[in-house]
């Protein structure tokens, strides 16, 4: 089977005044189609630069990023927008959802962007809405839902352009431990589900129960 | 349109308050503009109605109707050519009444029938030693009938008529039959100023043959009347000032408001949105606004002037109400500037906590 994402000698540098600063210093791994990865590590060991790359924000300073099985470390400013908005699923820390769409909009956006047909875009989100539980939300706006709410409607939108990727950043960081476990599970679920790869960064041991496979950064390398 | 409209809905107190300042602003702008327009044909209704677009003057006048004394070669010359043309008298002067105030007329002498007769809205056509007054004399108690004495030549005039959009210098204008101007002079016809009526090569090629005269543009003759430009200029300065002052306080706003969204501007990118598409947001929404706050201004404008005092000078034509809200629209977008900037340049990484 083909790896959904590869990091093949990923290395990133940045330039901090005169210093050069080493935050990933050789990082390879791949991660396979219905295969949900946690990735943790110490504050500082580059697990969110990591992320960065694997999600297209940032371009490597060298190695090559294989996204089913096409380098796109070098790709342009645009191309990596297209592959963010198509091809990669984002759940950050907070939801950061957009204060004035209702839960149904929020979904909506996301095919507006990538101008899909609206029929088939609403019927998904609300499919998807209520396998996550939120269907009597669909007409709220995000100020009257609970946090775990709030981060099941991130889920969703994640979910909303069929991505290939699911990248979430300490997704349960804004979550106690109940709410947390049950964002998590459903995420689990959705993943093996759908046959999609996910990769989580998280400090929280207990939700590593849910994930296949454990990968520890430290010191911007793989131990 | 999506992100703009439904976010303008749910932020309705912030945008209703940008609105509000905007609606102020070009309420201020569409009125000064109004009362410079309305000045401007208060001071010089006759010229501007005459339809006239060159006058030929004496060239030691200064570009000032009464001060200007046309040859008769100039004369001779332009009557010869092949130019319709229209001479006429002009001069300061005031009325003395017994037992009232003196009161400040022009007094001018043109040929009736001529293009650039005044209208007469009410009494009738001056024989010799009758005139013509402007209808605002009225204000002073002075009706048809009455006799008045003209200062400058001790001659009384019976007054035959009112005339409408007859002033000069803010004073009503005072027509008066071509034997009395005539006899004011020792019989001779005194020419201040020739109305051209001609296209502007024929009223060069006027200018050409002209020895001691010039041919000049409407809008000189207008800044040639004391007291004209310095009215206007000042005018024109607040409504500049006003323009400025709009672009910065949108751009102040606006630039506020865009800094606290950066970080939804920064998750919009990088869930995958084009750059483009938080620009023509930001644009709509600069749009809508000023849109809405133009049409209330507008509204409001041409309502308050129907209610205005008779004697306040106000004029808006259409051509001035779409030029400024044009202008109010560009203003607009100057001020936006500075904010689409900032949301070319928004950082996809701040949605990620340690990004770097």
């Amino acid at each position: 089977m083909n790896a959904k994402l590869s990091l093949q000698h990923v290395q990133k540098t940045f330039i901090d005044g005169d210093r050069t600063l080493t935050v990933l210093k050789d990082v390879s791994f791949d991660i396979f189609p219905g295969e949900f990865v946690a990735i943790v590590g110490p504050s500082g060991s580059g697990k969110s630069t990591m992320l960065s790359i694997a999600g297209a924000l940032l371009s490597p300073s060298s190695g090559k990023l294989l996204l089913d099985g096409k380098n796109i470390a070098d790709a342009s400013e645009k191309e990596r927008q297209l592959i963010r908005l198509h091809q990669i699923g984002f759940i950050f820390q907070s939801s950061h959802l957009l204060p004035y769409l209702t839960v149904k909009d929020q979904l909506m956006l996301m095919t507006r962007l990538s101008k899909e047909s609206k029929k088939d875009a609403e019927h998904r989100a609300e499919r998807l809405l209520t396998e996550l539980g939120l269907h009597h939300r669909l007409h709220h706006y995000p100020e009257r839902l609970s946090g775990g709410e709030r981060q099941r409607v991130a889920i969703a939108r994640s979910w909303m352009n069929e991505p290939d990727l699911i990248l979430a950043d300490e997704p349960t960081a804004s979550l106690d431990t109940e709410r947390g476990q049950h964002v998590i599970e459903q995420l689990a679920q959705q993943v093996k589900q759908k046959k999609r790869a996910a990769i989580m960064v998280t400090h929280d041991e207990r939700m590593l129960a849910y994930c296949d496979r454990v990968i520890t950064l430290e010191d911007g390398a793989v131990s | 349109m999506f992100l703009a409209l439904k976010e303008l809905r749910y932020e309705k107190t912030r945008y209703a308050l940008v609105a509000g300042i905007m609606f102020l602003i070009s309420f201020l702008v569409l009125f000064v503009s109004g009362l410079a327009q309305g000045l401007a044909f208060n001071n010089a209704s006759s010229l501007e109605t005459m339809n006239v677009d060159h006058f030929v003057l004496d060239k030691e006048a200064e570009h000032q109707l009464t001060r200007s004394l046309v040859s008769d070669e100039d004369q001779q010359v332009i009557e010869d050519g092949e130019v319709d043309a229209t001479p006429f008298g002009l001069h300061m002067t005031m009325l003395i009444r017994e037992e009232a105030s003196n009161v400040d007329v022009a007094m001018m002498s043109v040929d009736l029938n001529s293009p650039i007769a005044p209208t007469i809205i009410e009494g009738q056509t001056p024989s010799e030693g009758q005139a013509l007054i402007h209808e605002s004399i009225q204000e002073e108690g002075i009706e048809i009938g009455d006799v008045v004495t003209d200062n400058a030549s001790d001659m009384e005039f019976e007054v035959s008529g009112f005339t409408e959009d007859q002033t000069f210098s803010h004073a009503p204008i005072m027509h008066v039959h071509e034997e009395d101007w005539r006899e004011m002079r020792d019989g001779e016809f005194i020419v201040s100023t020739i109305a051209i009526h001609g296209s502007e090569e024929e009223a060069a090629q006027v200018g050409e043959q002209l020895t001691d005269s010039e041919v000049i543009t409407l809008d000189e003759a207008l800044a040639g009347i004391p007291g004209y430009s310095a009215e206007q200029g000042s005018l024109t300065m607040m409504i500049v000032f006003l323009y400025i002052i709009a672009a910065f306080v949108l751009a102040a706003f606006f630039y506020v408001i865009t800094i606290q969204k950066l970080n939804q501007f920064g998750i919009m990118k990088a869930i995958g949105s084009p750059v483009s598409v938080l620009a023509k947001s930001l644009l709509v929404q600069v749009m809508v606004l000023s849109a809405v706050s133009l049409t209330l201004a507008i509204v409001v404008t041409l309502g308050a002037s129907q209610i205005m005092p008779e004697g306040l000078p106000f004029q808006l034509t259409g051509t001035m109400v779409a030029i400024s809200a044009g202008l109010f629209l560009l203003t607009a977008i100057v001020g936006s500037l500075l904010s689409l900037y900032k949301v070319a340049k928004v950082d996809a990484l701040e949605a990620i906590g340690g990004g770097k």
